[in-house]
């Protein structure tokens, strides 16, 4: 380790947000051992898939060949841009997600760029010389299990319309006068969700990220749900009456499908909201879900756009359509939270 | 949204009370009301804000001049909104229109979004009170409904709006209320509701609605249907499990007129007083 003041204008990307800057004071050159969450001080070499990162300030910046950037090494998940590890190569890495994770590409989808390459320079340390990782500025563990309603929106991949779903919901109960805790909860650490569920009108907002970790993918299912338990124990402390939490990727998605398939984790929700392109992909999701033991309270997403469609698969499923308009409505969202509740006294 | 401050001349016994105005706006609606804010200075440490709402006659100003100076001594907020009958022509019935998102608005204005409030109706603003407190029971602390003309039952064999079945109307869907209520029923069913009627409110007159359908079913007359609304509601909720706290309360001496039922009833005070 080596004695080490960070430039003022390196970026320092969204997902590193919870470690203090000011922490920083040494540099580790040996970044072979890496793991995912460590904190890595990288040179842009090339510019490609992302051609920004977003800042720990909330604005994506530009980035340019000779930038230098602070982003946690981590995995990643994502079937419409990139699949990737939380490995650092010392001779050049790869930069997976906008929001900050680096790693090394393994498959990227047919449309997508080359990644944008990143020089490694080292892992940043304290002045202890301890290596900064995210997993050490995590919310506090809980003390107490949090017993506020939580509705949990799925889907059947990336672009269904589950953020969507998560941030109509949300607005729906804020109107009703729920003070709404939105949380992604599977995933990849991006201020667009986060922001989009603030603006929604959400009392609490966090993610996985505020649980320590920069992505979700690979991550032990016990992790991932004690990193759930600990944004739901805050967002109650903070006053939340229920929670809106999105989880990512569809249902077929490592962790999505072994948190789907998890009784502790399913004996948590009070009810689900499904979201998909079409009628196909609902009576194939619903049907997944069923064998789950679940059915979804409603189906959203793409889908909600065609009133054929939605007809189509309120036919084959039996489950109600609801339209982006629907889930902000605050006597449907109040609806679909009753109903939710209902069901879960039921069982 | 906007809000904006109107001084009114202030209350003839309080002279130190004046109401402000607020403006919400539901479905693109607009809704003013006066409004009390709670100055925390009554007997309870928590006062349960009031949300008071006129008949079709619209007279928020004897609605206002009953409750204000109640409200004011409890330190309670008081809120009361006038559906003016240009954007509302029809503010007693949620469907097609949308009183609740008005409602939920103005209870935002307010600074009441996440808090439980006593909703009052009278005549026609108890047939919304009661519409409201269905779809959305989680906002009512108790729900005080006086002689509204006829009530939606908490019935699914009746369609919308006189009970909660599917709508008659097609042109009722656009936003089903009925379905809305129905997922809520439990909730509702297991709120605190004071019903209050005039002894002498029996008359069949024009602003009642009078159909062979709904005679049969809920009586001839608001006193008539607010015992059977008593009972429906009763025994909804018996067979949902739930002990009812439903309470019918004849106001002797009283016919359909809010300021009557206020002056010789004590509607008012007695609904301040919890009912």
């Amino acid at each position: 380790m080596t004695a080490f003041t960070l430039p003022t204008q390196t970026k320092w990307a969204f997902s590193a947000r919870r470690i203090p800057r000011d922490l920083v004071a040494g540099l580790d050159p040996d970044v072979a051992p890496a793991r995912a969450g460590d904190l890595i001080l990288g040179r842009v070499l090339t510019v490609g898939q992302h051609g920004r990162i977003q800042l720990v300030e909330g604005r994506p910046a530009t980035l340019y060949p000779g930038d230098l950037i602070v982003m946690p090494c981590g995995a990643r998940y994502a079937p419409d841009q990139f699949e990737g590890l939380a490995e650092i190569d010392p001779e050049g890495c790869d930069m997976l997600a906008g929001g900050g994770c680096l790693g090394r590409m393994v498959w990227r989808h047919e449309k997508m760029k080359s990644p944008t390459r990143v020089q490694p320079l080292g892992r940043l340390t304290d002045a202890a010389g301890r290596g900064l990782a995210t997993d050490d500025f995590g919310l506090p563990t809980p003390t107490q299990v949090a017993e506020i309603p939580l509705i949990v929106v799925v889907g059947t991949s990336m672009n269904s319309g589950k953020t969507t779903a998560t941030v109509a919901l949300t607005h729906g109960l804020t109107r009703a006068g729920f003070a709404v805790a939105a949380l992604k909860g599977t995933g990849t650490g991006s201020f667009g969700d986060v922001n989009d569920y603030a603006d929604a009108g959400a009392a609490f907002v966090g993610d996985f990220t505020d649980a320590g970790m920069v992505t979700t993918y690979l991550e032990p299912l016990e992790r991932v749900k004690a990193g759930i338990e600990t944004l739901l124990a805050a967002a109650q402390a903070q006053g939340a009456t229920v929670a809106v939490m999105e989880i990512a990727d569809g249902i077929f998605q490592k962790e999505t499908a072994a948190l789907l398939a998890d009784p502790e984790f399913v004996a948590r929700m009070q009810g689900s909201v499904f979201a998909c392109g079409d009628a196909v992909a609902a009576a194939g999701g619903v049907s997944v879900l069923a064998g789950l033991g679940l059915r979804p309270l409603c189906l959203t997403g793409l889908l909600s756009c065609s009133p054929m469609a939605s007809a189509e698969a309120e036919a084959m499923t039996g489950v109600t359509v609801v339209t982006r308009a629907g889930l902000m409505d605050p006597a449907v969202a109040s609806g679909l939270l009753a109903q939710a509740q209902g069901l879960a006294a039921a069982a | 949204m906007v809000m904006f401050q109107h001084i009114e001349a202030p209350f003839a016994a309080e002279p130190q009370l004046a109401a402000q105005r607020l403006l919400a706006l539901g479905a693109g609606r607009r809704l003013t009301s006066r409004h009390l804010a709670s100055q925390g200075a009554g007997p309870a440490a928590d006062p349960v804000p009031l949300v008071a709402l006129h008949g079709i006659s619209r007279n928020a100003r004897a609605i206002w001049q009953a409750f204000g100076p109640l409200a004011a001594a409890e330190g309670r907020t008081l809120l009361v909104p006038r559906f003016a009958d240009g954007p509302w022509p029809r503010f007693q019935q949620i469907g097609r229109v949308r009183p609740d998102l008005a409602l939920l608005d103005l209870f935002q204005q307010a600074g009441l979004a996440g808090q439980k409030i006593d909703l009052f109706g009278f005549s026609g603003g108890a047939q919304l009170a009661h519409r409201f407190a269905m779809i959305y029971p989680h906002r009512v602390a108790t729900l005080h409904l006086a002689a509204p003309g006829w009530y939606t039952l908490p019935d699914s064999t009746l369609p919308w709006p006189q009970g909660l079945g599917a709508p008659a109307s097609r042109r009722q869907r656009a936003f089903d209320a009925a379905a809305q209520s129905r997922l809520q029923l439990r909730q509702y069913l297991s709120l605190r509701v004071r019903l209050w009627v005039g002894a002498r409110d029996t008359a069949r007159d024009a602003s009642l609605r009078q159909t062979p359908d709904l005679d049969a079913c809920q009586g001839k007359t608001r006193l008539e249907r607010a015992f059977r609304y008593a009972e429906a509601f009763d025994r909804a909720a018996r067979t949902m499990g739930l002990t009812p706290d439903i309470d019918l309360t004849v106001l002797h001496g009283c016919g359909h007129d809010f300021t009557e039922c206020d002056e010789v009833g004590g509607l008012a005070a007695r609904v301040v007083h919890g009912g």
